[in-house]
Order: C-alpha cells, then structure tokens, then sequence
C-alpha cells in the first residue's frame, strides 16, 4: 500500500476521519459564503438606493431649468 | 481613555475597523488551518489508545470551544445592548448566532462520527453530549425568536434576554465531565501545569483553535459590515462610501 493510500485509510477510521472533516468544512464554508452574498446583496441595495437618488435629483434639475426657461419666455413675451 | 471607547460606539469607524482587518483575519485563518491540518494529520503520530480515529479531535474540539466561546460573546453582547442600549452590541449577538450554531453542530456531528467506533454508538444521553445539545436549541431558539416577532426592536430585547438566561448552560456542558459520570472523556488540556496530550498533538490542536477563533473573528467583522451598512442606510457617510465605491 502506498503511503497515499495509507493516509487516506487512516488505520481503517479513513470513513469517520474524513466525513467528520468533510462537514466540518462544508459547513464552514457555507457560513463564509452566506456572509459575503448577504454582504453583496446589501452593497446593490445601496447602488440602487444610489442611482434612484440621482435620477430624482436630475429630475429636479430638469424641472428647474424649464421653470426657468418658461419664465424667460414669458418675460419675453411680456416685453413685446 | 472615554474618547477612545467611544469610538467603538461610532459604527463609521467600527465600519472602517472591520474592513481594515478582516482581510488579515481570513488569510491567517487558512494558513492556520493549512498548517494545523497537516501537522496534525500528516505529523502527529497516532493515539496509542484509539489508533488514527482520535484525528477527530483537530476539529471537534475547537468546534466545541468556539460553540462556547461564542455564545459567551453573544451572551455578554446581549447584557450590554439590555443594560446600555448599544446598538452594535445587538448586531455583535445577532451576528454571533449563525456560526456559533454552526460550531456547535460541528462539535456534536463530529463527536457523534468519533463516538461510533470508539464507543460503539452515534449518540448517548449523558450529560455533556445533552447540554451540548441543548446549546444548540439555544442558538436556534435565539434566530427563530428574532425572525417570529415582526417589531425588530422588541425583537432584538425578546433574544437578548434569551442569551442571557442561556448562558446557565455553559458552566454545566464545561463542568458535566466532572460533575456527572459520563461516557464522555475529560479534558485533555485544561490542565496546563500537565496537559494528558503529548506536544506534537497538542501543538496542531492549539493552532486549530486559533485558527476557528480567527474565522469567527472574520465573519463577525464582515456580518458587522453588512449589518451597519443596513442601519445606516441613510447616513452621509454611507453614502460618500458608495459613491467612492469603497464599500
């Protein structure tokens, strides 16, 4: 038996040695996983929050600036 | 000395705190477990007694602790967000409980795979694997009692007062392999004038411990920035962050 294979029977034990490691890690695994989608998810929350904010504020620019043209006009018109 | 405490109450700078460290958390953490694992598993010699199944003990073990260590923290957390009304010290608790539960899986799984040819059983009634048990209904009560109850403020005191009065729990499993007689063994280090473990175990033991506190460390850290990203949603600096896509 070659020392590999030796290692992996672990003195016949190999079946509990290694399932026990196996959900050890798996299950840790995961945790890091369900952290950094959570982390993630949080991050495009606020991205959206982001651009919603920005959309809004172009909006309100855009309203001003035809405020504004409009009352030009009007003086304009006003004046001839 | 206060001005320096209270900087732990300002989640700008515990934000700042957590993402400056936990990349050195998780790195450190897997060299640890690459080193621990193989000295353990390639170097250590095998148990006299129990023959190669006794390698269990690398992971069950830290597992065991960090399921009480955690809840320790989450315990002490909770007291403080009763007492002081601190909100970082609730999201310290909440985001405790997941891998403190996960810990303690770990430890009960992994003590069950190990029981099975040493003992010739997956599972007794005896004190410590029962306390350890209910440990684990503790943290499962802990996240089911935050997600019942819809007002997340009354939500967060309901759990809080839960991890307090749990924590009767973790000197009874520590004590239960003394206090009971129990199929399970007694310590093999907590004695430190002389450990019953031979220093080539006990040394990849030791860094294992060290590596599963450093990854509870990490995901406290990362979970603590998602959490007070989700609070302060609406503040200046959270947005200034977003904005310079430091997030």
């Amino acid at each position: 038996m070659s020392d590999l294979q030796e290692f992996f029977a672990m003195g016949g034990y190999g079946a509990y040695v290694w399932s026990a490691y196996a959900v050890t890690f798996v299950v840790l695994l995961l945790n890091v996983l369900y952290t950094r989608s959570a982390h993630k998810r949080q991050h495009q929350e606020l991205l959206r929050d982001q651009s919603r904010r920005r959309q809004s504020q172009n909006q309100d620019q855009n309203q001003s600036q035809n405020q504004s043209v409009n009352s030009t006009a009007e003086v304009a018109g006003g004046a001839s | 000395m206060f001005k320096w405490i209270h900087k732990f109450g300002s989640p700008p700078f515990v934000y700042r705190l957590c993402r400056a460290l936990g990349p050195w958390m998780g790195w450190s953490c897997l060299a640890l477990i690459c080193v621990g694992l193989y000295l353990g598993l390639v170097q250590a010699p095998a148990d006299y007694e129990q023959g190669e199944s006794y390698r269990i003990i690398y992971i069950h073990v830290p597992a065991a602790w960090m399921s009480m260590f955690v809840y320790m923290v989450m315990a002490i957390a909770s007291f403080v967000f009763l007492v002081w009304k601190l909100k970082l010290a609730d999201l310290v608790a909440s985001a405790s409980a997941p891998i403190g539960a996960s810990f303690t899986f770990i430890a009960l799984v992994t003590g069950s795979i190990w029981g099975k040819p040493m003992w010739g059983t997956w599972w007794v009634w005896d004190a410590r694997l029962t306390s350890e048990l209910l440990l684990l209904f503790l943290y499962l009560g802990y996240i089911a009692l935050r997600g019942a109850i819809e007002t997340p403020t009354m939500a967060a005191r309901a759990a809080a007062i839960l991890a307090v009065i749990g924590v009767v729990n973790i000197p009874v499993i520590h004590y239960s392999v003394e206090w009971w007689n129990t199929l399970h063994q007694p310590a093999s280090i907590a004695k430190f004038d002389k450990p019953s473990i031979h220093i080539s175990m006990l040394i990849p033991l030791l860094l294992m411990v060290l590596a599963f506190q450093l990854l509870y460390a990490w995901n406290l850290m990362a979970k603590l920035r998602t959490g007070i990203l989700q609070r302060e949603k609406r503040a200046r600096w959270v947005a200034d962050l977003v904005e310079a896509g430091r997030v």
